[in-house]
């Protein structure tokens, strides 16, 4: 068994991409059946995924090296608390798939459906393979990879303005994948290896020179781009509120994540491990953004119709939220930045459950409807009581609103800032939170609390492969809210290790 | 010298009527004509439970009962002293007289069944407040009583009633706050509320500016029921429109218990020793000497029956309040003794214009031209009132005043006795013309007749007949209420009679 | 004495399996009133369990699952919670009765009946909250369950009052959640203790912030000026939902945080460590108070609506319970804890008639009241019982509220407030009186004396309640009633 999970963090990329490559080929004479195989690659990968992270939690991290060759000449699969991020692309990979069923079907042609899941695998595959890989080269090619399925996948539907919404998010997306290569090359030119570990020890014998920190920061632009950070984060409302609803809910929960995963790889994996340059100062800088993004994404959303858009613009104040927790990091004394970490890491987990729902309820909403605007769509909660009721959940969750699993994260985050220092970052959030509170209150109105207008009154509750991964997640939200320690079982180690600190570490008072 | 001993009777005092008042309220509509012998039935049966303790305490028993802990410390505590059987018995006199001129007052009026159930229930309240044991009881029945005499007070519901009835809601609610303060105070400060000893409060204890606040606090509050100017607005305006034998009440008891009060803060609370000490009892009655007399000269000006004997009323409450501050026996003696005093000629002078007003329809003095011809009883009664407010010997209102002259005297301060001479002539300014006008002037029907040449009678009416006398029901309590006048003045010095049990009463606080 | 049990769960668990099954089955009115009214009964009979040992001074307690590390989600039913608990629940079966009457023939019944429950459920949880954390889940939980009570009649009006309530409320308690993460951080725990878990030694400056946003923040729910702007608008609700929420559950939430708080986390002698360090915060906090209760009154007296007055009214008798216990006297405490439950009951009372005036006549202003006293004379009977218990004449409740406000002041050596608690109590009187004067003694406009109550679903909750109005204020002292219970808290604040 044991040997076994060694082996899944690469099983896990394998199986995604043989999946993807063979999707076309197993569905060639009935377009349909690329749904299962999709489905059943999924599943595969998740198993993989649960034997990798039941493994770390009792063996510790894994090394795997490709091939056998040692590192830092070999490439190096590392499997650590970071990774374990994996679990969650594949669990939510397998809840979108289903959801995609009917869904997908609806949006386009038959004969692109493989084309569809091939690429959706594909996002998967580089997603994972990011999240689990030691070498920086390795990185840069998996964010290719799930980026370019990514701009194809919002631009399936064939629609003018998801061209250009597609369009918009590749050339940023471009742009921001070429800061990341040329900060790779930067790094590689100064330490000479492209392990990350290496990289680190390598770091640490170097006086800290211009060359590296200047690499820090292309990275660091180049992964809050991704993250869409105020003021990079123009791509995003157009890109995920235009895309596909399981593509929205694939890139709001995961893909952007992806960023955040970036920016904790190169800052805490290799710059706080190298120890060489004090960083603080760009993550100081970072927090700062963070603030200001809460603020502006909860006051754009608050101005939108389109409930999508909504959705998208509060994942730019969630994102707010995230980077504000990674960035309460004290150089000198780690242990300070712990509460904040935590907080942060828990809400990668949660925002990506929360608007994962959002998402997949709203694609729902729209598949039964055809409306998107909420002036339209009122009065639906009673015709969709269990998709509306669901979305509620979720929207009192991304509020932050006890016992929900947003709570949790408001709760730590605002805990550290103000252990840290900075109650103002602390307010930026809760005033934030309020925004966000408000705009979804009025969507909570809207499908509750009106009369439906004409078109509404025909309409029924969703498909059950829909209704599946919607009530999960939503049974979700809630339970990470009440048994919170559940998550936080993963995710203290890996703030602490993230840290520097050993993976059992309790704060103070705790 | 006094013992204490427990006793249901006080229970009773205050629960019968409640009782009463329930069953007039619940009765049927065919029931109307019982509502008024029922509120008759009341106040005798409450007469008769006072009178039931009267031995006892002229022999220096002092009944209490223990009802139940209000709030930890503080018992609602029901102890009848011989002061407050005072109160009590004017009370339940009072009340006999007046629900019995009530019923033959309100025929035919509207809203009888909330007019009899709440006279009965003031009184309840009222004798609550007599029999109070402490100043925390005392409280609830006092709120008590000021509330339940709204209803009474705006029964009419004409504007004017409405007006006047709001007026009395603010100022006795402006003085309930002060009085409801000046109890928590001196709770604070003492630390308990009993009214069983003479003084709670020292002055080297508590310090000089927290009792004087007290105490006048207590006396503000107090004083607005009191009609001590200049808090007696309300008197005016509610005493005339109100129901005639309900203003017998307002004018007889009602102000009366606000002079209780102060009689109670200065004898239980602070003691006479320390109100003399704080030398505020002086203030007070030259506070009291200038409404006495600014009233009596008000009293002159009033054209309105009802009101004039409002403006009386203020005067006379000035007299027991001086007695009272001024702390000599004879002169507490006279201010107790003239709460009962004043209760029946007051009394007895609004029950007689309230038999005007309904047989006549006339409210002012100056329509009452040759009234005493076609009321002669009424009018007979009423004209010994008269003379008893006056303080003509040997009616009832002379003993009080003789015996307040005598104590001012005593605390060598001879002014008030002036002052009392001077209300004196006042009052019979104020008083004798309308028995004047009553019984010596002719009516325009007589005047009108003579100039017509002779048949006079003829035009008389327009009910056809001369004489206009009321009926029994209203005659009998006027005619008690008169004879009590004399009755009471002439055998002041009786055992069982009120003097008797004021003696008693006084002795235990100034020596 | 700690003791392990179930039922500090219990209580709050049964009300939130009564909305599931209403939820479920609510459809068919009767399921959905048995179930209303067993779960109340049950919840009742469960709280009222622990009431003999909770006045014996035992302390029931369920620790669940930690719920975050260093915090767990603690329930713990000490006096103050206990006292709280059972007014609430006592409630909650005389609200759920005239529910059932007022709803009658409403839209969304299963709707309003399931948050009804989920309210209470709530709201004991606040009550039995063991820890700063647990209150702050709980009382956010209220906010939101409330909402959709509150906008149940779906009018543009009742949308933006709920959008108000819910601004207020949620700013409000982000303050909370900002400062309870202080808390956290200072003290390293959150759990109520006696008497207190801050000291003076974590900075004077700090504290006072920290007191200054909790106050802010549960200052919203208790409607202190001038946090108090929701209010007024939210009597938009359907009545029974005012009745139990804005007289009951929702701001005296608000006002048994502001006492936890005081007493639990800061603690008395922190509290007056910091006048003497010249932050005399509870002064502040006393003074907004007072300018509380005199300009709500005067408010109160410039409405027609017959809500709308009374919503003044409770934010002006909030402030009463906010200014007890920031006296920090013993006596103070008393009287404003005591008033939590005085006035729940006095201002229910006013709501079921104002409700049961408008279910029977549709009318909602006071002045088309003209001689509402004939045609309801029982219902306008318990309107004056309770209005005279709002001006604190004796033997009512109000009186005993006020008479330990009063003493709680002299014995603070502040004077002015028992001067303007008496100005306050003749404004009460100012804007109650009218009503009972144009219902009892001017005539209706159609010239009809005919009697006419209400359902005796209506009527029935008015009388219960205002004869226990006055049986609070003539049977204070028995055991099982209020003050005993105050009594026990107040013991344990201030050490006696």
């Amino acid at each position: 068994m044991a040997e076994f999970a060694h082996h899944c963090p690469v099983l896990m990329v394998i199986t995604f991409l043989a999946g993807a490559v063979l999707t076309p080929i197993v569905s060639k004479s009935k377009k349909k059946f690329s749904f299962w195989w999709a489905f059943f690659v999924s599943l595969l990968a998740l198993l993989f995924s649960s034997c990798a992270v039941w493994s770390l939690y009792t063996k510790g991290p894994i090394s795997y090296w490709l091939g056998g060759w040692e590192p830092p000449y070999g490439i190096e699969i590392y499997f650590d608390y970071i990774s374990s991020i994996t679990f969650l692309m594949t669990v939510l990979g397998a809840l979108i798939i289903l959801y995609s069923k009917k869904y997908i079907e609806h949006d386009i042609k038959e004969e692109k459906l493989p084309v569809y899941y091939t690429l959706v695998l594909l996002l998967l595959c580089g997603m994972v393979g990011f999240s689990i890989t030691g070498d920086m080269f390795n990185l840069y090619v998996f964010l290719e990879i799930l980026s370019l399925s990514g701009y194809a996948l919002i631009a399936i539907t064939e629609e003018k303005l998801t061209a250009m919404a597609s369009f918009k998010y590749l050339v940023m997306g471009a742009v921001s994948s070429m800061c990341v290569l040329a900060g790779v090359a930067l790094l590689y030119n100064v330490t000479g290896t492209l392990n990350m570990s290496d990289m680190a020890l390598r770091l640490q014998q170097f006086e800290p020179i211009a060359t590296s920190y200047m690499a820090l920061c292309l990275f660091v632009v180049g992964f809050c781009v991704k993250a869409a950070m105020f003021p990079v984060h123009v791509w995003l409302p157009d890109a995920h509120a235009l895309a596909p609803s399981p593509v929205s809910a694939l890139l709001s929960g995961l893909v952007i994540k992806v960023g955040i995963v970036g920016l904790l790889r190169v800052i805490y994996g290799i710059y706080r491990l190298g120890g060489a340059i004090d960083f603080t100062t760009v993550t100081n800088f970072m927090g700062w953004l963070a603030a200001i993004t809460v603020l502006v994404g909860a006051f754009f959303a608050f101005f939108q119709d389109d409930i999508k858009m909504i959705f998208a613009y509060s994942s730019i104040s969630n994102i707010g939220y995230i980077i504000m927790g990674i960035s309460l990091i004290s150089f000198t004394q780690p242990e300070r930045g712990y509460l904040g970490m935590v907080g942060g890491l828990i809400h990668i987990f949660n925002h990506a459950i929360i608007k994962s729902t959002l998402f997949l309820c709203a694609g729902a909403i729209i598949y039964k409807t055809g409306f998107r605007k909420l002036s339209d769509l009122r009065g639906i909660g009673k015709k969709m009581p269990i998709t509306c009721g669901a979305l509620t959940i979720a929207a009192l969750s991304i509020a932050g609103i006890p016992p929900t699993a947003g709570f949790i994260c408001k709760w730590f985050i605002v805990l550290g800032a103000i252990e840290f220092g900075r109650g103002i970052w602390a307010a930026a959030l809760l005033i934030g939170a309020i925004f966000v509170f408000a705009y979804y209150i009025k969507i909570v109105n809207a499908i509750f609390f009106r009369e439906p207008a004409e078109p509404i009154l025909e309409v029924d509750e969703a498909p059950l492969s829909m209704l599946i991964p919607i009530v999960i997640l939503a049974i979700s939200c809630l339970v990470f809210g009440v048994f919170a320690y559940l998550p936080l079982a993963v995710i203290k180690p890996a703030a602490a290790t993230i840290l520097g600190l050993p993976p059992t570490y309790i704060p103070p008072g705790g | 010298m006094h013992e204490e001993v427990s006793s249901i009777l006080p229970v009773l005092a205050v629960s019968i009527p409640v009782l009463f008042s329930i069953t007039i309220f619940l009765l049927g509509k065919e029931y109307d004509c019982w509502r008024g012998w029922l509120a008759v039935a009341a106040s005798a049966v409450t007469l008769f439970i006072v009178l039931l303790m009267l031995p006892g305490s002229l022999k220096g028993t002092i009944f209490e009962t223990h009802l139940m802990m209000i709030v930890p410390g503080i018992w609602m505590f029901l102890r009848v002293d011989q002061l407050g059987l005072v109160l009590a018995l004017g009370a339940a006199t009072l009340w006999f007289l007046s629900s019995m001129h009530s019923i033959g007052y309100m025929e035919g009026a509207h809203a009888q069944k909330r007019y009899f159930s709440f006279l009965t229930l003031c009184l309840a309240w009222t004798v609550g407040v007599a029999v109070s044991g402490n100043f925390f009881t005392y409280l609830i029945f006092y709120e008590l009583f000021s509330i339940s005499t709204y209803p009474l007070i705006v029964h009419e519901e004409t504007p004017d009633a409405l007006a006047a009835g709001k007026k009395y809601m603010i100022y006795i609610l402006v003085g309930s706050s002060f009085v409801l303060f000046a109890i928590i105070y001196t709770y604070f400060l003492a630390g308990t509320l009993t009214l069983s000893q003479a003084g709670i409060l020292s002055l080297a204890e508590h310090g000089r500016v927290p009792l004087l606040i007290l105490f006048w606090s207590y006396m503000i509050g107090f004083s607005v029921k009191a009609a001590v100017m200049p808090l007696h607005g309300w008197v005016p305006d509610a005493h005339p429109i109100a129901p005639a034998p309900f203003s017998a009440i307002l004018s007889g008891i009602m102000v009366a218990v606000g002079a209780f009060g102060i009689m109670r803060v200065v004898l239980n609370v602070f003691g006479p020793t320390l109100v003399q000490e704080l030398g505020t009892g002086l203030i007070m009655a030259y506070i009291v000497s200038f409404t006495i007399i600014v009233s009596s000269i008000l009293a002159l000006d009033q054209d309105n029956l009802k009101r004039r004997l409002a403006y009386s009323t203020i005067g006379q409450m000035g007299y027991i309040i001086l007695g009272t501050v001024l702390l000599t026996t004879y002169s507490v003696w006279g201010g107790v003794l003239h709460i009962v005093n004043h209760a029946f000629m007051k009394g007895t002078l609004f029950l007689c214009a309230g038999t005007i007003i309904k047989q006549t329809g006339k409210k002012n003095v100056s329509e009452m031209r040759g009234i005493g011809k076609k009321l002669p009883i009424t009018m007979g009664a009423f004209t010994i009132a008269a003379l008893g407010m006056i303080g003509v010997p040997p009616l009832v209102g002379f003993i009080s005043k003789w015996y307040l002259c005598i104590g001012s005297l005593e605390a060598g301060e001879i002014i008030f006795v002036i002052v009392l001479l001077i209300s004196s002539l006042l009052g019979a300014a104020y008083f004798l013309p309308i028995v004047y006008t009553a019984f010596f002037q002719k009516s325009d029907e007589e005047v009108l007749g003579e100039e017509h040449g002779g048949h006079a009678a003829v035009a008389v009416d327009p009910k056809g007949k001369k004489q206009l006398e009321a009926p029994r029901v209203m005659v009998v309590p006027v005619v008690l209420g008169a004879m009590g006048v004399i009755i009471v003045g002439l055998f002041a010095d009786l055992r069982y009679f009120p003097l008797s049990i004021v003696k008693v009463a006084v002795s235990f606080f100034v020596k | 004495m700690i003791v392990n049990d179930i039922r500090p769960l219990l209580a709050p668990m049964i009300s939130i399996l009564c909305a599931v099954l209403i939820f479920w089955r609510g459809g068919n009115a009767f399921l959905r009133r048995s179930f209303s009214i067993s779960a109340a009964i049950v919840k009742w009979v469960v709280v009222f369990s622990m009431l003999q040992g909770s006045l014996a001074g035992k302390i029931y307690v369920t620790e669940l699952i930690p719920f975050v590390p260093g915090i767990s989600f603690l329930l713990r039913v000490d006096g103050l919670g206990m006292f709280f608990g059972m007014v609430s629940s006592t409630l909650w079966i005389i609200t759920t009765v005239y529910a059932i009457g007022y709803m009658e023939g409403e839209h969304a019944r299963k709707r309003f009946f399931a948050f009804f429950a989920l309210c209470v459920s709530t709201t004991v949880g606040i009550a039995f909250a063991g820890n700063l954390f647990t209150l702050f889940v709980f009382y956010e939980m209220l906010t939101v369950c409330t909402y959709p009570l509150v906008i149940h009649e779906e009018t543009p009006e009742a949308m933006r009052a709920g959008r108000k309530y819910l601004v207020y409320t949620l700013t409000g308690g982000s303050l909370i959640l900002f400062s309870t993460a202080l808390t956290f951080y200072l003290a390293d725990t959150v759990t109520f203790a006696e008497p207190g878990i801050l000291s003076i030694s974590n900075g004077v400056g700090l504290l006072a912030a920290m007191f200054a946003m909790f106050m802010l923040g549960f200052g919203v729910k208790a409607a202190i000026m001038p946090l108090h702007g929701w209010l007024p608008s939210a009597m938009v609700a359907p009545t029974p939902v005012s009745a139990l929420l804005h007289a009951v559950a929702v701001v005296k939430a608000g006002v048994f945080g502001i006492t936890r708080i005081i007493y639990n986390i800061f603690g008395v002698s922190t509290l007056k460590d910091m006048a003497l360090e010249g932050m005399d915060v509870a002064s502040v906090l006393m003074w907004a108070a007072l300018i509380t209760i005199i300009c709500a009154s005067l408010m109160a007296l410039m409405q027609d609506g017959l809500k709308k007055r009374l919503a003044y009214s409770t934010v002006s008798q909030l402030s009463y319970i906010v200014l007890g216990v920031s006296l920090l006297t013993p006596d103070g405490a008393l009287g404003g804890i005591v008033h939590i439950a005085n006035q729940a009951f006095m201002k229910i009372t006013m709501f079921f008639v104002a409700g049961a005036i408008y279910k029977k006549t549709h009318k909602k202003n006071i002045s088309e009241m003209h001689g509402i006293g004939h045609k309801m004379p029982l219902t306008m009977a318990t309107f004056t019982i309770a209005s005279l218990g709002m001006m604190g004449l004796p033997p009512t409740a109000g009186f005993i509220s006020k008479w330990y406000l009063c003493l709680g002041a002299l014995d603070a050596g502040k004077m002015v407030v028992v001067v303007i608690l008496l100005l306050s109590s003749f404004l009460n009187a100012a804007y109650f009186l009218p009503i009972v004067y144009r219902a009892y003694f001017m005539k209706p406009q159609d010239g009809n004396l005919k009697t006419d109550e209400a359902h005796w679903t209506l009527l029935v909750p008015c009388v219960i309640c205002a004869l226990y109005v006055i049986a609070l204020g003539l049977f204070a002292d028995l055991p099982f009633v209020p003050l005993a219970l105050a009594r026990g808290a107040v013991t344990g604040f201030f050490g006696l």
